[in-house]
């Protein structure tokens, strides 16, 4: 393939991921102007481009319960440690912070509508910013409400604010 | 572990510095140590158990280099180091454990063995090792950004530093690499 090429795929590769999939097949086909092997190999990346979404992603591990995970959420978050501590989310203020993990903060905080003590877990930034990884923060959520056992600590609430 | 570790701490200062010949010291010593952690990693007792470059390289760096004293700069550089060197050590291993000789059976495997390269590394790592090899001849940029992403775990913004360009660039390179990385690894059965 000479690189006059590859640019070139490379190029309609992008501009037709751009517009709307009904749309793609009629723009490639116009933009390649009979060029049969131009279109092909477009039509091919597009092709495979749905299917892309988790292949080689970095941080692809089960991020549940690994030492390794917990160091690299360390390292990749250097969020300064018991920020939070002071503020007021809802019906919650935030004392002091308790423990750090891989999977965020726990922070010792005041139901200020029972007038009760509660632990509150703060998923680190890259967390809460990634939908995946919110929707099975919620999914687990979900489970632990529904179990009650002396040793698995009661759910109370769970939720989003203001990205936190 | 600690002397160890300042010293390593301070090879990689040295050479963001410029020193040529600490990397040349560095480098064998995060060989080692990657080496040491892929093994552990990739042996037969944790088989289904997911292949996370990202986290091997960080422990290394959280193992070898005292990051209280080194900038996110020093980190990435760091880890592009780490990047080629994880790179040949797991596809060394892959290629051991499965005795492939390059070649047309080789190199090409399934859509789903391609999708689990973090799942059952082998077969897949050694067909990602070729690709890689073919993307690299025709546009080297978007290899080396595979390299640092999926092997060295750098963040798009961590690529782009290392590479000179702008973050929108990485991520173009790495749309485009990655689509054609898969059509590579699963064409021609």
């Amino acid at each position: 393939m000479t690189p006059a090429t590859w640019s070139e795929i490379e190029r309609l590769f992008h501009e037709a991921l751009a517009r709307a999939p009904e749309d793609r097949a009629t723009f490639v086909a116009h933009a390649c102007r009979g060029n049969a092997d131009l279109q092909n190999a477009v039509a091919s990346l597009l092709d495979y481009e749905p299917h892309t979404r988790d292949f080689i992603e970095p941080r692809t591990g089960d991020l549940r319960a690994s030492p390794m995970a917990d160091a690299v959420a360390a390292v990749r978050t250097p969020i300064t440690r018991g920020r939070h501590a002071g503020s007021v989310f809802g019906a919650y203020a935030l004392e002091s912070l308790i423990a750090t993990g891989g999977m965020g903060e726990v922070y010792r905080a005041r139901d200020t509508r029972l007038d009760r003590v509660v632990a509150i877990k703060i998923l680190p930034p890259h967390f809460a910013d990634d939908r995946d990884r919110r929707d099975r923060f919620q999914r687990e959520a979900r489970i632990v409400s529904s179990l009650n056992h002396p040793h698995i600590c009661a759910l109370y609430d769970v939720g989003l604010h203001e990205g936190v | 572990m600690a002397d160890a570790s300042a010293q390593i701490t301070d090879l990689l200062l040295a050479w963001n510095q410029g020193d040529e010949a600490a990397l040349q010291e560095l480098m064998p010593r995060v060989h080692d140590e990657l080496r040491r952690l892929a093994h552990r990693c990739m042996s037969s007792e944790r088989a289904g158990h997911p292949l996370d470059t990202t986290a091997l390289v960080n422990e290394a760096y959280l193992r070898l280099v005292d990051s209280s004293r080194v900038r996110w700069q020093n980190r990435a550089h760091f880890f592009a180091v780490s990047a080629q060197l994880m790179r040949r050590i797991l596809v060394d291993i892959a290629r051991a454990r499965h005795k492939l000789k390059r070649g047309a059976d080789a190199t090409h495997v399934s859509l789903d063995e391609a999708l689990a390269v973090s799942h059952q590394p082998s077969p897949a790592l050694i067909a990602l090792d070729d690709a890689l090899k073919t993307l690299a001849a025709m546009d080297p940029r978007k290899s080396r950004v595979v390299e640092l992403r999926f092997f060295g775990g750098l963040s798009v913004e961590e690529t782009a530093e290392m590479l000179d360009v702008a973050p929108i660039t990485v991520m173009r390179d790495w749309k485009m690499a990655k689509t054609w990385l898969l059509s590579e690894l699963v064409r021609e059965r």
